[in-house]
């Protein structure tokens, strides 16, 4: 006890932060899962019982939600990591040009809204759609449903497939490929017996990313899923729709457990399965096909796909300009109009509550980061655990929880900023503390121990040396808090109120009413909103690390 | 103003599952006088570097008390105490030139900034770096950066400055020059310096008092001369240069030295404090031996490698290797492999310990 005081009293700060961050993982994580689980298990009238599960699991439009999910699911990551993978291996194998579009290709569902290739198909695909319509002269055609979900979430989810297929073909060493070919194998048997056997790993990896993304997908099936409903979009409508929060919170608790599964899978699994060590470094200089039909074959199909990409991109800020798609052509400005008059609250409440909850959740991340990797303490592990976990919890999760613990006295938050401000937050902060942690672990431990012995004290230390040496994983953070909070979805969605609206909610409220060129001016202003954002984020980060590089007593001496 | 600092039955030990102590540091006393340099030497995992971070402050002591001076430092976190270090990376800040690295500490302690930018000078020339203060680390060398980080210690006009194993990451010849650097500058100001390594050249070549450590536990305390020529340990003997090591009993006491029995026949040692029929060990430099084509004590040459300096043999010698060593070796009058050869033993090179020491 004596020397538990003693250490308190010289180190009151990291006892301190290790309550709040304890705090926050509790409140805002553990206790609303905790209140899904017992809602889940209560009949309506208070009792203990299976009725939620019940009729979940009892045929009818519920479990048959559940199902449409996972065979969504299989569908879109199947093809995601199909098209990902030949447009990894053209990236990491084959001389062409126009590589650095590949890089774009990857980075733009990242930074956009939720609903802008579900748009597009609409524009493109729909009743009045350029290519069914204008092209093929089809009267009829129907985007709504399971084909027009597998070709969105397609299109939105395989660069995230790329991403992680890309940075392991890259790292598979040229020389095994090399000793192959050395021992009399030729460029098509090298492949299948050495270089896909070492991409099965990421190939699983990359399937089981995309499968999450499609099962927790919300703003997709709830624009252009039509009659083919899916647990996320289910139990939104149960919790909101109809205010059955058992079956809402019993299907919520299936859509956990698989995604905590796959989590599980994933790392412990997958991870363990892995003959590559990705370490970001190319390893050696890889003799790229320069020729051949190979060659050919993988240049125009990754070209069709990064064509019909861009096209749906491009489509959403060109329909925000026109005055009734399909069927009155003509340019008009009336959608902005529409969005300046009626709109400004749900964008300026977006922005501000995003700007509130990015700096939050960037330092909090980077704290995270840092109790993770440089502190000891009991229940450190735990904390690990749970922070990390709650990467692989849907959104429309969360959102129930929320709603089941926010509602009532001791936090009755509903309605509230602050509710909102949290979802954002619970939302970026693995992303925040994987990057932190990743950065912190490239850090020399005695650079610290340096600052210490030179006289800092911890707060000292961490803003003089650690935060300035991992600016750039805090840039990230920022980033990936300021764009997941502007475009977030499938939480807050149970969360807006007549006080605080959100751009995104906006959009869908649009999508609904038919009104296409009003949603996309809506997409249009969030993505100019993110792009001058970025570049304020990025100045922000440089001029604060400038600071500190510049010491008064640097340069005239 | 350099300080004494003192260890008093320090111990540092770390609980296991099955409740019993896994000690680093076992039982560890020290006294360093003000404006020595002590070097703790020893095999990997023998302790001295975490007892050099209990002085620093970064591992809680888990019994005893470390002194600076008069004053207990048990209690004082490590960035408020009277000692700066040299880290084993240097741990230079990455984000920092030169001269704002050697200023950090200066800055925390709230200087007036004209004393800052003057200190800092003075320390920059004094080490040779002027030119480069507006240099970030990673446009240093090796060599450079190692200086940037003594500098970065000494500017700070500690009571105490450790150095952790600092050396060994230059390459060999550096590591000459730095050592003779570091000694050199150590014995100007007139600083305590507590110096931990495993190379015990820098050991000898650098410290007044050298600390042998093996298993958590003080083994020899003793001037370099002291640790190479009256080793107390087989451990110390052995770890310090070459040495063989011939079992025996002691025969006769006489004035000036007593005679060992060993199964090779009886040797002359110098030194007393052994009685008749003690069991003893004779410790025998390979340099305490000289080869010569007589015919008493006779051995088998069975290993004959040119060093340069000296002339490396094994011989076999009453069924044991000795390793011999000898210095300027000429061409015509070394030994081939198989020769015969007679071992002359000097008596005053010779060493004896306690058996089973």
């Amino acid at each position: 006890m004596n020397t538990m005081y003693k250490r308190f009293k010289r180190e009151p700060l990291l006892p301190i932060l290790i309550v709040l961050v304890s705090l926050c993982l509790i409140v805002f994580i553990v206790f609303p899962l905790y209140q899904i689980i017992k809602a889940s298990f209560l009949t309506s009238d208070g009792q203990i019982g299976m009725d939620g599960y019940k009729r979940v699991l009892s045929g009818g439009g519920l479990s048959r939600s559940l199902t449409n999910s996972l065979v969504l699911a299989v569908i879109s990551a199947t093809l995601s990591t199909i098209i990902a993978y030949m447009f990894a291996y053209t990236f990491a194998y084959v001389k062409i040009p126009f590589k650095k579009l590949f890089n774009g290709i990857a980075i733009l569902p990242v930074i956009s809204p939720p609903f802008v290739i579900a748009l597009s198909a609409m524009l493109l695909l729909g009743k009045q759609g350029l290519i069914t319509k204008h092209l093929l002269g089809l009267d009829n055609a129907n985007i709504y449903g399971l084909h027009g979900l597998v070709l969105v979430q397609t299109l939105s989810f395989f660069p995230i497939a790329f991403l992680t297929l890309s940075g392991l073909l890259r790292s598979i060493s040229p020389s095994l490929e090399e000793a192959s070919q050395n021992m009399g194998a030729g460029k098509w048997r090298t492949f299948v017996s050495v270089t896909l056997p070492l991409s099965v790993p990421g190939i699983a990896n990359a399937f089981l990313l995309v499968f999450v993304q499609s099962l927790a997908d919300f703003g997709n099936p709830m624009t252009i899923g039509g009659n083919y409903s899916t647990v996320a979009r289910e139990i939104y409508l149960q919790a909101v729709g109809s205010y059955n929060m058992q079956a809402g919170a019993a299907l919520a608790m299936l859509l956990l457990t698989i995604t905590i599964i796959v989590y599980i899978f994933q790392n412990f699994w997958v991870g363990k399965k892995s003959y590559v060590t990705v370490t970001g470094k190319p390893t050696g200089q890889r003799r790229m096909i320069e020729k051949g039909p190979a060659k050919t074959i993988l240049f125009i199909a990754s070209m069709v796909v990064s064509f019909v990409v861009i096209a749906f991109y491009a489509l959403v800020p060109i329909g925000s300009f026109i005055k009734l798609w399909g069927v009155n052509n003509s340019f008009t400005l009336d959608h902005y109009k529409y969005v300046f008059d009626l709109g400004q609250k749900a964008v300026l409440d977006t922005l501000k509550l995003a700007v509130i909850a990015t700096p939050i959740a960037g330092l909090l991340g980077m704290i995270f980061a840092y109790l993770i990797v440089r502190t000891k303490f009991r229940g450190k592990k735990t904390l690990e655990v749970v922070s990390m976990l709650s990467i692989a919890v849907p959104g429309t999760v969360i959102g129930i929880g929320y709603i089941l613990a926010f509602n009532k006295a001791p936090l009755a938050l509903t309605g509230t900023g602050i509710i909102i401000v949290a979802a954002f937050v619970v939302r970026a902060l693995p992303v925040g503390i994987r990057s932190g942690v990743t950065a912190l672990q490239q850090i020399d431990p005695s650079i610290e121990e340096a600052a210490t012995n030179l006289g800092a004290g911890r707060a000292k230390v961490f803003t003089s040396v650690v935060l300035p040496l991992i600016k750039s994983a805090f840039y990230n953070g920022l980033v990936n808090s300021f764009v997941k909070s502007m475009t977030a979805m499938s939480a807050v969605i149970f969360l807006i109120s007549a006080k605080y609206n959100l751009i995104t909610a906006s959009i869908m409220a649009q999508v609904e009413n038919g009104r296409i060129g009003v949603a996309s001016a809506y997409c249009t202003i969030l993505i100019i909103i993110m792009a001058i954002a970025l570049v304020l984020l990025n100045m922000l980060v440089k001029w604060l690390s400038g600071t500190n590089r510049r010491t008064y007593y640097g340069k005239d001496s | 103003m350099a300080k004494t600092v003192s260890l008093k039955g320090v111990n540092k030990y770390y609980g296991t599952d099955k409740g019993t102590k896994n000690y680093a540091v076992n039982d560890v006393n020290l006294e360093i006088e003000a404006g020595k340099f002590v070097t703790l030497l020893g095999p990997s995992g023998c302790g001295k570097t975490t007892t050099l971070r209990m002085v620093a402050g970064f591992e809680e002591i888990s019994e005893g008390s470390i002194y600076f001076g008069n004053e207990k430092v048990n209690d004082i976190p490590p960035n408020q105490r009277d000692c700066t270090m040299v880290f084993q990376s240097y741990a230079l800040f990455p984000h920092m030139n030169v001269f704002e690295n050697i200023a950090y500490g200066l800055k925390i302690k709230k200087l007036a900034k004209n004393t800052i930018v003057a200190k800092v000078n003075e320390v920059l020339e004094i080490m040779n770096l002027k030119e480069y203060k507006e240099r970030t680390p990673s446009q240093l060398s090796g060599g450079q950066q190692q200086r940037v980080a003594l500098a970065r210690a000494l500017v700070m006009e500690p009571g105490v400055l450790l150095f952790d194993e600092p050396l060994s990451n230059l390459d060999a010849k550096l590591r000459l020059v730095m050592r003779d650097e570091i000694r050199r500058i150590q014995q100007q100001i007139g600083i305590t310096a507590i110096y931990v390594t495993h190379d015990q050249s820098e050991a000898m070549s650098m410290s007044d008092l050298v600390i042998v450590m093996n298993k958590g536990r003080i083994e020899q305390v003793g001037s370099p001369i002291e640790i190479y020529q009256r080793p107390q340990t087989r451990f110390v003997a052995d770890f310090i240069g070459t040495a063989n090591f011939v079992e025996g009993t002691v025969k006769s006491v006489e004035a000036d030295h007593i005679v060992v029995h060993t199964k090779s026949g009886d040797l002359k040692v110098k030194r007393s404090g052994f009685k008749v029929n003690d069991k003893v060990t004779v410790v025998i430099r390979p340099e305490a031996v000289t080869l010569t084509k007589g015919t008493t004590h006779v051995g088998i040459v069975r290993k004959s490698v040119f060093m340069g300096q000296t002339q490396d043999y094994e011989v076999e010698y009453e069924g044991q290797i000795i390793q011999i060593s000898e210095p300027n070796p000429i061409l015509e009058e070394t030994f081939a492999e198989g020769s015969h050869v007679s071992l002359q033993f000097s008596e005053h090179s010779l060493h004896v310990i306690p058996a089973n020491s």
